[in-house]
């Protein structure tokens, strides 16, 4: 994948790799240490980095109501990305910056810029600054394309897709990829909506041009209570579309209820065939847990210590993890000299001395003044 | 005379009014906590360009120094990236201070400052040491840094007779004199660290020391071709300058008249109300204009530095009224003073340290655990 080249004049743009080299070199490393040549470089080029993935938003489009699809150009350090792969996404919002894993909807064949297609939620913080705040120009940071909702099997295989909601997003990437590759296999695409459908005339269109593609979706608006609850996933419902289904192999993304039901019907119908899924959790700005709760019991991971304890509201994760055994790093065990900070991958903890309730996003904490609120995963 | 006043000023506060200090200064980091947001974001990320316009256009000036405009200039904004870098940016961020922003470039647990002593043993004798065991004598490794007698509880030894000609080599030599400062060579000579520890210890601070030298004394001259000289006598100078000030800087903390030395003080046993005490008795503020506040990386403001060491340093000129309000209520003296007053304090501290308790008393008030 190439990145565009913007406004540079063409010889400045052929300078642009060979410069590249030298910024990389033992020598400027050690004349730019120990901040590192990224630090510097930023004062002219902002996109620039030695290592980082950083790119700037070439459009803002809207898609829905609620759903907003990014145009991207990453710098020479993104390395491209499969079909139905997914990002880490980090942007700045009031200072603070915040990371959120998103799928990729644009597909390979379609070359540069990337896209992604976001649907806000109430209280989504990056969500709701793509849908309001996003710029055209605005550099944000990606992580390399990652994830596993790929697929690499003969061309001859016969797909369905099922998706809800924004889950549309990294089947629509597979299904344009697909049929640009020559897919022969059947690509069946069920998709339950509750409001507008994503890429709609895109996929009915698709759908009109190949003959091995079908698009069907299901919208759940304007039902009555039980219409709405047969706008849900079945096997009477999906035999009804796709009577053989059983030769398929599917790729299921939405939210859990989703994903829990086509993962038991595929469990006691059709165990032969794979299931590839992707889930998507909504991490809402925290206090939700808050209210503490002193009979419940979390589990706690540290990876480093390879160990998942039993614990607690009442004490701090440094005292739990010391009864169990375990010995991280601390020092001053009162909050003030943050020797025992460690990266929390998920889950909420409060804080003992503040009360403060953090959000169930990736962050850093310290185990001696933070209480788990719910199960924790941490790099400790 | 001034000791005795002081005898008499030393806080006797009840285990209420103690508890009652506590909770005044607790609610204080609590409201700084929850107005935490963009413009500190801006102020350290405009810090941070700044530092850096000022350190490359110095650099590039210093290319120019055979023209001693060119050099002055350069040497003035070197120095002033520096000093910005390793006090308002470097030392606040490894105390964890804009670790809520999240940034990975400003995080407090990976920050590897531009000066000679690595982050990683800065953070362990500095944020841990230092500040949970502040101005405890013979725990404290910042009192004296194993060098120099700013105690009157530390015994006095003919080689302490040295100790003005031994601050003023640290003055000079600061940035190392810090680096070389967690390796513990005291502990080494008195037999209780092995030679071998040492040699571990040492490496990653040799690796820092020489990347630091390379750059500033070898690299940068070899690529000014005819300006070696000039580039190379313009980084000594920055650097002599920034180890001056932060010398300065740092002596004005903990080593002014009327600081109070600890003596058998239990850390693990202490409430948090009488860490706070033991940290404003312990250190010292000096006053000055905005700028100077900036370029002290607002450690002119010890005594909200030591309570909040992990509160963004620019809120502290904000609360220093509010803390000193709870000091005065509750009868502890709020030690501040000019900058020249404050350091002639520390320099005398020096001075006394160096002669035979018999010749002298120090100001100093070895006080029991409160």
């Amino acid at each position: 994948m190439t990145t565009t080249r913007s406004a540079l004049p063409s010889a400045l743009a052929a300078l642009r790799r060979p410069a590249g080299a030298l910024l990389r070199t033992r020598l400027v490393a050690s004349l730019t240490a120990p901040r590192g040549v990224d630090h510097y470089v930023q004062l002219l080029a902002p996109t620039w980095s030695s290592s980082q993935i950083r790119a700037r938003i070439v459009s803002v489009d809207r898609e829905t109501e609620d759903t907003v699809s990014l145009r991207l150009t990453p710098n020479d350090n993104w390395l491209g990305f499969q079909a139905g792969q997914h990002l880490h996404l980090s942007v700045t919002i009031d200072g603070v910056r915040h990371t959120r894993t998103f799928s990729i909807s644009s597909a390979p064949c379609e070359g540069s810029p990337l896209r992604l297609t976001i649907r806000a939620f109430p209280g989504g913080r990056v969500s709701n600054w793509a849908l309001r705040d996003a710029r055209v120009g605005d550099v944000v940071e990606l992580s390399a394309a990652q994830g596993q909702f790929v697929w690499r099997g003969p061309a001859s295989t016969d797909l369905l897709f099922v998706s809800g909601g924004s889950g549309l997003t990294p089947i629509r990437s597979l299904v344009q990829q697909l049929l640009h590759d020559g897919h022969a296999g059947q690509l069946t695409c069920l998709h339950y909506a509750r409001g507008e459908v994503l890429f709609h005339s895109e996929l009915d269109a698709l759908g009109r041009a190949f003959r091995n593609f079908r698009f069907v979706p299901r919208l759940r608006a304007g039902l009555t209570a039980p219409a709405a609850a047969a706008a849900r996933f079945s096997l009477d419902e999906l035999s009804a579309v796709h009577p053989a289904w059983q030769q398929s192999e599917v790729f299921v993304c939405g939210p859990s209820s989703l994903e829990h039901s086509v993962r038991d019907a595929w469990a006691t119908a059709a165990p032969a065939t794979q299931l590839h899924s992707e889930h998507f959790r909504q991490v809402a700005s925290g206090l939700a847990a808050s209210g503490a709760d002193a009979a419940a019991r979390y589990q706690l991971v540290f990876e480093k210590s390879r160990a998942a304890i039993s614990g607690h509201g009442a004490a701090s994760l440094l005292e739990q993890a010391e009864a169990a055994g375990l010995r991280p790093a601390y020092g001053c065990r009162m909050g003030i000299c943050h020797t025992c900070k460690c990266r929390k991958r998920s889950g909420v903890v409060r804080n003992l001395i503040t009360g403060q309730v953090s959000d169930a996003a990736e962050g850093s904490i310290q185990l001696c003044v933070n209480a788990p609120l719910s199960d924790l995963t941490l790099d400790a | 005379m001034q000791t005795q006043a002081h005898r008499q000023h030393e806080p006797k506060l009840s285990a209420e009014q103690l508890a009652e200090l506590g909770a005044e200064l607790d609610a204080i980091r609590d409201r700084v906590l929850c107005e935490l947001g963009e413009q500190d974001a801006r102020y350290i990320r405009e810090l941070v360009a700044r530092a850096r316009l000022a350190e490359v256009s110095g650099r590039a000036l210093l290319f120019a120094g055979v023209l001693p405009p060119a050099w002055l200039l350069g040497v003035g904004l070197l120095s002033l990236s520096k000093v910005l870098e390793n006090m308002e940016i470097g030392h606040n961020v490894l105390h964890g201070q804009y670790d809520w922003l999240r940034e990975p470039s400003l995080e407090g647990a990976s920050y590897e400052w531009d000066w000679a002593c690595p982050a990683d043993s800065w953070r362990h004798s500095h944020n841990y040491v230092h500040h949970t065991f502040t101005n405890i004598v013979g725990q404290d490794r910042d009192l004296g840094y194993g060098l120099l007698r700013m105690a009157e509880a530390q015994p006095w030894h003919p080689a302490y007779l040295l100790q003005p000609l031994l601050a003023a080599a640290q003055a000079l030599t600061f940035e190392w004199a810090v680096a070389v400062h967690d390796l513990e060579l005291d502990a080494v000579l008195a037999g209780t660290k092995s030679l071998r520890q040492l040699l571990d210890d040492a490496q990653p601070v040799v690796r820092k020391v020489l990347a630091q030298g390379l750059k500033d004394y070898v690299y940068f001259p070899l690529l000014g071709g005819p300006a070696a000289p000039a580039i190379f006598a313009g980084n000594l100078s920055a650097n002599l300058l920034r180890n001056v000030w932060a010398f300065s800087v740092i002596f004005c903390g903990h080593f002014p008249d009327g600081v109070q030395m600890f003596e058998g003080v239990d850390q693990r046993t202490e409430s948090r109300a009488a860490w706070y005490l033991r940290q404003i008795r312990g250190s010292a503020n000096c006053e000055g204009p905005g700028w100077f506040h900036v370029l002290s990386g607002h450690l002119s403001h010890q005594i909200e530095h030591h309570l909040y060491p992990d509160l963004p340093a620019s809120r502290y000129p904000q609360i220093a009224a509010q803390v000193k309000a709870a000091c005065e209520k509750h009868g502890v003296p709020y030690n501040t003073g000019s900058f020249p007053k404050q350091l002639a304090g520390a320099l005398r501290r020096v001075l006394r340290g160096a002669l035979p308790p018999a010749l002298t008393r120090l100001r100093t008030q070895a006080a029991a655990s409160g």
